[in-house]
């Protein structure tokens, strides 16, 4: 990570962006204490609520304040590594994560992280094929047989339940 | 005395005592290590087991597997930035930053020193103090409470220095989440915007587990490489227990933290390890190098959090008001084995109770050494490729979501909190800061309402009593200290230089 000094920082940004969303949520909340009947249902839900805007506003000031000065160094995010080095987009990973939690539903926990082995795989470039089949396989039927069989907890089995000995 | 002590360590140390001690151990290792899995889950589904046991062997067996649990949670904590239990989701903030660094022996080394000696002197405090501290605890009284959760809420400052208004925000966040969910004192509905999963509330586990493990997820595949940046391991273990020895006062001041947040019924180790960390980072002089690697970070929480295991169990045995979870799942133990928490507890039931007491002593050696031995094998997770790390972490985060009430929704809060993580993660919002709102949100609220109940809505009894008063004191003066300018800088330079 290399640190450098930034030209007068942008009022917009994801961390505005983000912050700003965090206020409006709060708003949200506060008006969504006004359908409560009972004054102890809604008294410190209110409070806080109304504590979370004034915050989020003032959060938001600051860094109108501070990016109008152009005052603030900041770290940057940037990564001096050759491109071959990085990783994969958040934005498919994000995607990729929901496929996965869906289909786990449905095709079965089993068989779905074996699929999602092999695709993490291939995407973050890992090529030893030995590797990348032992732990597709071992890895879904140890955690597999460790929590159902054992812990007792409810795996969706999916199109496998049929087939699974255990 | 001497004689019950004896006939209990004779019974400890016989095969088959050693058997069900290892045995619990091992198992609650396991579950420790298990994101998603507590020693409130492992305690509770091994219970039914322990009924054909006699009942010392049975405890000894329970006993041993808590201990170890709570321990566990810190090795996947401390490698992979997941906390195993939310008793160690502090011990990721400095523990996992090691790791990066390639020092995951150092921190293992740290973690499984100070959870040993603070499991000690838990479990000391329990055989000495138990009916003396169960006494100083009953002395709480509501309104107490609330001062003692506000008090915990204004450590939001501590956590956040230097960027206190984002903590705050972040902090109320989490208290307004916890307040999801139906009303237990009115039944009225919160924010539940006639969705049905939302009347139960948002579980805490899945959100834990979408702001650390899964977050790190995406943090990872994002980076590529794996989770050692120089892509090897330095430094042993043992370098990691002569830390912990040189710095004894904080081993010492955390462990005695840890018995008085323990005995108070309600807190547990969720709080306390919040708690031993941020007022560590309080009184440090280089408040900034935490959350960047420093030792401390570690040493504080783990030794604060073994020390309540052992401490929440003594209102429990003493006074027969759990002190926690797992706690109250003990007191139902011994009820099945025909014993009476109090007095008698300790009087007519000697050999058992001291061979549970003897036990959790000897279950702090047991996990160490499986620490100790297992440390530079566990380290190795650290140069796993994040190909095999990222889908394995996935696995995990479906299995931790769902593993509590078997509901995809809460998977679908896993994936949520997962997300948001992250961002926050990219932008360096203090996550802390939200997990202590949500923590402490419940307790809060409880206690708030449970006072003006009492008070018929007068708001004097928040400052009535010694307790409250010097509670809200320290509040005030912990939330000024937070919005004053950070005047130290951005740590010192020795300590970048023997940190970085």
């Amino acid at each position: 990570m290399k640190i450098e000094r930034q030209s007068p920082k942008r009022f917009i940004d994801t961390d505005t962006i983000f912050s700003a969303i965090i206020t409006a949520f709060f708003l949200v909340l506060f008006c969504a204490t006004f359908s409560m009947q009972e004054v102890s249902t809604y008294l410190l839900p209110r409070v806080l609520a109304a504590t979370g805007i004034i915050i989020g506003v003032a959060v938001l000031l600051v860094k109108f304040v501070r990016s109008h000065r152009s005052m603030q160094d900041s770290d940057t995010k940037g990564d001096d590594r050759p491109s071959e080095d990085r990783g994969l987009s958040v934005f498919y990973t994000v995607l990729l994560t929901v496929i996965y939690f869906v289909l786990a539903k449905y095709l079965g926990f089993m068989l779905t992280t074996f699929i999602a082995i092999i695709v993490f795989s291939f995407l973050l470039r890992l090529r030893n094929k030995v590797v990348i089949v032992s732990v597709a396989v071992i890895l879904p039927v140890v955690l597999h047989s460790l929590f159902v069989t054992l812990l007792k907890v409810n795996l969706p089995e999916g199109i496998l339940s049929s087939v699974l000995p255990f | 005395m001497l004689e019950t002590l004896l006939s209990a360590l004779s019974m400890v140390l016989s095969m088959k005592g050693l058997f069900h001690l290892v045995l619990g151990g091992v198992i609650g290792l396991t579950i420790g290590v298990l994101p998603g899995l507590g020693p409130v889950f492992g305690v509770a589904l091994f219970l039914p087991f322990t009924f054909w046991m006699p009942a010392e062997y049975g405890l000894l067996f329970l006993g041993s597997l808590y201990v170890c649990c709570v321990y566990g949670g810190s090795i996947t904590a401390v490698l992979l930035g997941i906390p195993g239990t939310p008793g160690s989701i502090t011990t990721v903030f400095d523990g996992y930053e090691l790791s990066k660094r390639g020092k995951a022996g150092v921190a293992l080394g740290l973690s499984v020193t100070s959870s040993m000696i603070g499991g000690i002197i838990g479990v000391v405090a329990l055989a000495l103090f138990a009916p003396l501290l169960a006494e100083f605890a009953l002395k709480f009284a509501p309104a107490d409470y609330c001062a003692l959760a506000f008090f915990g809420l204004s450590m939001v400052a501590v956590a956040a220095r230097g960027d206190t208004l984002r903590g705050l925000m972040l902090g109320v966040l989490g208290v307004l989440i916890s307040t999801i969910g139906v009303d237990l004192f009115t039944g009225g509905y919160r924010f539940t915007f006639g969705i049905e999963y939302l009347e139960g509330g948002i579980p805490f586990i899945p959100v834990a587990i979408g702001l650390f493990a899964l977050s790190q997820a995406f943090v990872l595949a994002e980076e590529g490489g794996q989770i050692s940046k120089p892509g090897k391991v330095t430094g042993g273990v043992r370098e990691g227990i002569v830390q912990v020895f040189r710095h004894w006062i904080t081993v010492l001041k955390n462990a005695i933290l840890g018995c008085i947040l323990g005995v108070i019924p309600g807190v547990g180790i969720n709080i306390t390890n919040f708690m031993a960390y941020l007022f560590e980072k309080r009184s440090s002089r280089h408040p900034d190098s935490f959350g960047r690697g420093n030792p401390l970070g570690v040493i504080a929480p783990e030794t604060a959090n073994n020390a309540c295991v052992s401490a929440e169990l003594i209102p429990a045995f003493a006074l027969g008001i759990p002190g926690g979870a797992t706690a109250a799942i003990f007191l139902a133990a011994i009820n099945i084995y025909g014993l009476r928490p109090g007095y008698a507890f300790f009087a007519d039931a000697g050999p058992i109770a001291y061979t549970l007491i003897i036990g959790l002593f000897f279950a702090q050696f047991l996990f160490f050494i499986i620490g100790i031995f297992g440390a530079n094998y566990f380290a190795k997770v650290t140069l796993v490729p994040a190909a095999i790390l990222v889908p394995a972490i996935l696995a995990l985060s479906f299995i931790g979501g769902i593993a509590d009430r078997s509901l995809f929704l809460d998977v679908i809060v896993v994936l949520i909190f997962g997300v948001f993580g992250y961002i926050c993660h990219k932008n360096n919002y203090p996550i802390a800061c939200l997990i202590l709102g949500l923590i402490l949100g419940p307790l809060v609220e409880d206690n708030f309402t449970r006072s003006l109940q009492m008070s018929h809505g007068s708001f004097s009894i928040f400052i009535e009593s010694p307790i409250s008063i010097s509670l809200w004191i320290i509040t005030i003066g912990a939330l000024i200290w937070g919005l004053l300018p950070d005047r130290k800088g951005f740590g010192s330079p020795e300590e970048q230089k023997e940190h970085d």
